[in-house]
């Protein structure tokens, strides 16, 4: 039976909205096992990207317990919230977040810089992420002169670089076409099957929810139903 | 180290702004340390030629001798009979002073008319040109008062003095030599004449205004007030300080301007680069780190500003401070007793301070900015917001 990494409980979500508070999430309970390929899916404002946020440790539940990798979220100091996404947590952005100034390569180096390795071992970790994604060639290339689809393969890079155990992809295809959609989907279900690694998408992208193992529908901050595809 | 090394590629990836920046600091460093050194050498050769030309290591006043007061000038002085013993051309010179009119070609002007030892070294003046053969007295000027009174060397003046009892005597006299130093203290509205020629002109003998001493002479002299360097060169230390705080205020201003362009630079990058922040943060860094990372951007441009104005300012300060920089007549109507040529003067020290002081205020408005990191909420900045 495979570990599980992500344990919610009851979680509760609110924002402030002018004198009244608006709640994105209202008592979440989910689990997300080891290797799993699993995305959030409903419409916009459904509380998705609220709970990659969390689970991301980028963001606080307001009640509830989120459990990541054995850590409370919610009891994090903003310096072990940094070390759990350096260590254990990729991101892949709907509009990729590549650092402008640096090259591929570099962009891709980035969390390897963070995590203090030598250069001959970065060296290697990042050629291999960029063999991943068939962008060896591209190494020298700066993110404005790269297709969206090029873009979001780095990404995908950057994200799997330090072998993570957990990926969190937010809206990874809304800005690609569906050529480029399905190589970049192909790519991630690849890693996900060779590497173990855990897939949390949030997504409203019909092409995203053909690749999913499980499917979790949000409504109004709530899980409608929660499906396992075989 | 990794901060360091972000901070750079970070900002040589901004590009032209960035280089606009550190061009602009790298001129304000180096016209703040041109403006210190120039004051410091303009000031410090005023000081030093005037203390050299007229004040030599201090002056025995006569009792009522005030140099402000020249409506009474002609009845401050006293006998150095008592001390003349002390008196010697390298030790000690004795200077009576008297107003006089000049009559020259027609024109008149009013002048002070100074009586001097010839033989004196105690002051770095041609005094000795006194002792020219003339068919008349012979009187030297400045070339400040050459200009002013349209006077030039062998012109034949008439010089009209009231003697100690008040009656009015006149003399032809012959300017035998016009001194080309800029010490206007002993030049604008001055005629140097033998001390005793002047003293028979006013029959005052063995009469003096005040005694100019070598730093060879150490006696007391009753009846004779010493004045030293400390007071005789205060309205000079005092314009010193007024012309220091002028370029104090001038390069806070400067620096101020470029620290603004930074600090603009560097808000903009905040607001810009949100999404960026996020990014660092979803990628590890705390943001404290980011903070940092921004801040390390800022001082950035002090360092490579410095470097920048270190290698085109160290040969042009080099060059200006030894060829000078020529004001030519311009540096006359100063009303200072300073050169025509001035040579600022540059020191490790003036560079070191210059640097610290820039580096210290470039991190201040680099941090500033900085600090709104620590408001900005990861999960917005992640979407641009």
């Amino acid at each position: 039976m495979s570990k599980s990494l992500i344990n919610i409980e009851g979680l509760v979500k609110r924002f402030p909205m002018g004198d009244r508070e608006f709640t994105a999430l209202d008592g979440v309970n989910l689990t997300i096992n080891q290797g799993e390929f699993s995305g959030l899916v409903g419409p916009s404002g459904s509380g998705k990207t609220t709970i990659l946020n969390i689970v991301g440790s980028l963001d606080i539940p307001s009640e509830g317990a989120v459990s990541v990798l054995d850590n409370d979220i919610g009891s994090l100091t903003p310096k072990t919230a940094a070390k759990l996404r350096n260590k254990h947590i990729g991101f892949i952005f709907q509009t990729y977040n590549l650092l402008p100034v640096y090259t591929v390569y570099e962009n891709v180096e980035l969390p390897l810089l963070l995590l203090d390795y030598d250069k001959a071992t970065r060296k290697k970790m990042i050629m291999d992420a960029l063999e991943w994604v068939d962008l060896i060639d591209k190494c020298d290339s700066r993110p404005s002169q790269l297709s969206g689809g090029e873009s979001q393969r780095v990404a995908v890079a950057r994200a799997m670089v330090k072998r993570p155990e957990i990926v969190l992809a937010d809206e990874p295809t809304a800005n690609l076409d569906s050529k480029n959609s399905f190589n970049i989907l192909s790519m991630m279900e690849n890693l996900n099957k060779e590497l173990k690694t855990t897939f949390l998408f949030a997504t409203h992208d019909e092409k995203v929810m053909k690749y999913l193992k499980r499917k979790i529908l949000l409504v109004d901050g709530k899980i409608a139903k929660d499906e396992r595809i075989k | 180290m990794l901060t360091i090394k972000l901070a750079f590629k970070n900002l040589i990836g901004a590009g032209r702004r960035a280089w606009l920046n550190i061009i602009v600091l790298s001129i304000v460093y180096v016209m703040i340390i041109f403006m210190v050194g120039m004051m410091k050498g303009v000031f410090g050769r005023m000081e030093h030629e005037t203390q050299l030309t007229e004040f030599a290591a201090g002056q025995f006043w006569s009792e009522n001798y005030d140099p402000q007061d020249p409506v009474n000038i002609r009845d401050y002085h006293q006998s150095y009979s008592d001390v003349k013993a002390y008196l010697s051309p390298d030790k000690a010179c004795q200077i009576l002073v008297t107003p006089a009119t000049i009559y020259a070609d027609g024109r008149s002007s009013v002048a002070l008319l100074k009586g001097i030892v010839p033989e004196q070294s105690v002051m770095k003046m041609e005094t000795e040109k006194l002792l020219t053969e003339s068919n008349y007295i012979p009187v030297m000027i400045g070339k400040q008062m050459a200009k002013s009174a349209k006077l030039e060397l062998g012109n034949i003046i008439t010089l009209q003095v009231r003697d100690k009892n008040g009656v009015f005597d006149a003399v032809d006299a012959e300017i035998v030599h016009v001194m080309q130093h800029n010490i206007q203290s002993v030049d604008a509205g001055m005629v140097w004449i033998s001390l005793d020629d002047l003293q028979s002109l006013l029959d005052l003998k063995n009469e003096a205004t005040y005694i100019t001493v070598s730093n060879k002479f150490d006696q007391e002299m009753s009846g004779w007030k010493f004045k030293d360097l400390n007071f005789l060169l205060a309205d000079i230390k005092l314009l010193s300080f007024q012309k220091q705080t002028g370029a104090l205020i001038m390069n806070i201003i400067m620096l101020t301007l470029a620290a603004l362009a930074i600090f603009d630079t560097q808000m903009l990058a905040i607001f810009r680069r949100k999404k960026e922040i996020g990014t660092l943060i979803a990628l590890g860094m705390t943001r404290k780190h980011v903070k940092m990372l921004f801040t390390m951007e800022g001082l950035y441009y002090a360092i490579l500003g410095i470097i920048m104005g270190l290698i085109y300012g160290i040969p042009l300060l080099w060059i200006t401070s030894v060829k000078g920089i020529n004001y030519g007549s311009v540096a006359e109507d100063f009303g200072m007793n300073m050169g025509s040529i001035l040579y600022p003067e540059f020191s490790f020290q003036l560079f070191l301070s210059s640097t610290l002081i820039v580096v210290l205020v470039i991190m201040v408005v680099s941090y500033l900015p900085a600090r709104s990191i620590s408001k900005l909420n990861p999960t917005q900045v992640l979407k641009g917001k």
